[in-house]
């Protein structure tokens, strides 16, 4: 984003009018990232603590971060992962079966961004809510009773949709990756 | 974190890209994120409270309204620009240099400041050693000089000396600070070195000389020594004479300015 070199090359020198601009541009969109990752879970002050940490973060490795850096993404990202890494004891998601999908790990960046845009189509050729139950559980590793909760659900509907999702997504996979 | 699932985190970046912030209380995550890092927050400015005038009251009496007017208040408004801080500075820097430009030379020529013109004359030293310039004291030590042989070799136009000779002194003798010059005593020209070798304490030094010059030389070797100044601290450094010939190619001479021998050498004829 635009701005966002002169925030890191001003974070760089230490400089806390920077770190202020930072919260003051993006504490509303990380929080909301925490929000959406912990669900109605989290109290106010965990939201506040995980943006908080999200920034620190930021002023710690500003001198690491590439000048090109989005820097909107990277604290969502950050931020994304301590939100889980919180709740990661009190949440389960039902595995994908990574060997159905795929038989071995991708030997080099052009066979990786290959199965990154399998995987996106796959998801993408679910029916739209399956989709978003999809990428909840999967991408937002939110649990089912959230899942059912927010989308005013039954739980049960949910896991069901989940194994459908899976179904569908192993057979796009498989029928890509080992053609017959 | 399984393969699948970094898969996933990397096929959907807008998931998290497109989500709408939340309303959150930003003064409590900058004093909560400067708290963590161990930083002070930042002084804020404060600015006067405006003062609300009333809406005005019409068909009042004089004294009445003198009394409920507000005054204004004026609400100064302070632009400091960097550029301020240094601006004094800048102007005394100008000046200075001016000042520098303008009387510097006068005050270096009239005024001893130890700054002024050198001579690329001798520096004079009692016998053994001492000094000389005030305030600054060469290192005390006595070098002495040795000829050994002074060999003249005439060809058409030129001849080539090659002097050899040992330097001994109170210190152990650095032969690469020795400075041999020749030089025609007529006009003062420089003669140019073809070699220099040492070995020990002994040097040989080979130099080629111009005939058509005039006949009459001055050899002269000196030592880089330092010049210290008080409390020991290291100055610079001089050459100290240590040895000045007088050479005639006629009479194939050589004679010790400073201890009356002579050498001898094919003269030229």
């Amino acid at each position: 984003m635009r701005g966002d070199y002169e925030i890191l090359t001003r974070l760089r020198d230490r400089d806390q009018a920077a770190l202020e601009t930072a919260i003051r541009r993006y504490s509303g969109y990380v929080a909301a990232v925490v929000k959406k990752t912990l669900g109605d879970d989290c109290s106010r002050q965990d939201i506040e603590e995980l943006t908080s940490d999200a920034f620190v973060a930021l002023w710690a490795n500003a001198g690491k971060l590439r000048d090109d850096s989005d820097l909107k993404y990277w604290l969502a990202i950050v931020v994304r992962n301590a939100s889980l890494r919180r709740r990661q004891k009190s949440v389960s998601t039902v595995q994908l079966e990574e060997n159905l999908v795929f038989d071995r790990t991708p030997a080099n960046q052009a066979e990786k961004r290959e199965r990154i845009r399998q995987v996106r189509e796959a998801v993408d050729g679910l029916g739209p809510t399956d989709r978003e139950i999809f990428l909840r559980h999967y991408f937002w590793h939110q649990p089912v009773q959230q899942i059912a909760r927010e989308m005013g659900k039954n739980g049960s509907a949910i896991k069901s949709r989940l194994a459908r999702g899976r179904e569908k997504l192993r057979k796009i996979l498989l029928k890509e990756d080992c053609p017959i | 974190m399984s393969e699948i699932d970094k898969l996933i985190n990397q096929a959907f970046p807008d998931e998290l890209r497109d989500i709408e912030p939340i309303d959150v209380d930003e003064d409590a995550i900058l004093s909560m994120t400067l708290e963590n890092l161990g930083l002070k927050p930042s002084p804020k400015i404060e600015l006067p409270e405006l003062t609300v005038r009333p809406p005005r009251r019409r068909h009042t009496g004089g004294q009445r309204k003198k009394e409920e007017e507000p005054e204004f208040v004026e609400v100064p408004v302070v632009v400091h620009h960097r550029w301020m801080d240094w601006a004094g500075w800048a102007i005394a820097a100008c000046l200075v240099l001016v000042f520098a430009v303008n009387w510097g030379p006068w005050l270096i020529n009239n005024l001893d400041f130890g700054l002024g013109p050198r001579s690329t004359g001798e520096v004079s030293f009692p016998d053994g050693g001492g000094s000389m310039v005030p305030g600054i004291i060469a290192e005390d030590g006595s070098y002495s000089i040795k000829m050994k042989a002074i060999k003249a070799k005439y060809g058409y136009d030129s001849a080539t000396f090659t002097l050899s000779f040992e330097i001994s002194g109170a210190e152990d003798i650095d032969l690469d600070k020795v400075e041999v010059q020749l030089e025609s005593n007529e006009d003062g020209k420089k003669v140019s070195k073809i070699s220099r070798n040492s070995f020990g304490q002994e040097m040989e030094i080979q130099l080629n000389y111009k005939l058509d010059m005039a006949r009459d030389l001055t050899m002269t070797v000196s030592y880089l020594v330092p010049l210290s100044v008080d409390r020991g601290e290291t100055a610079g450094y001089y050459y100290q004479e240590i040895e000045k010939l007088n050479i005639n190619l006629r009479s194939g001479l050589a004679r010790s300015q400073r201890s009356d021998r002579e050498y001898s050498f094919e003269p030229y004829s």
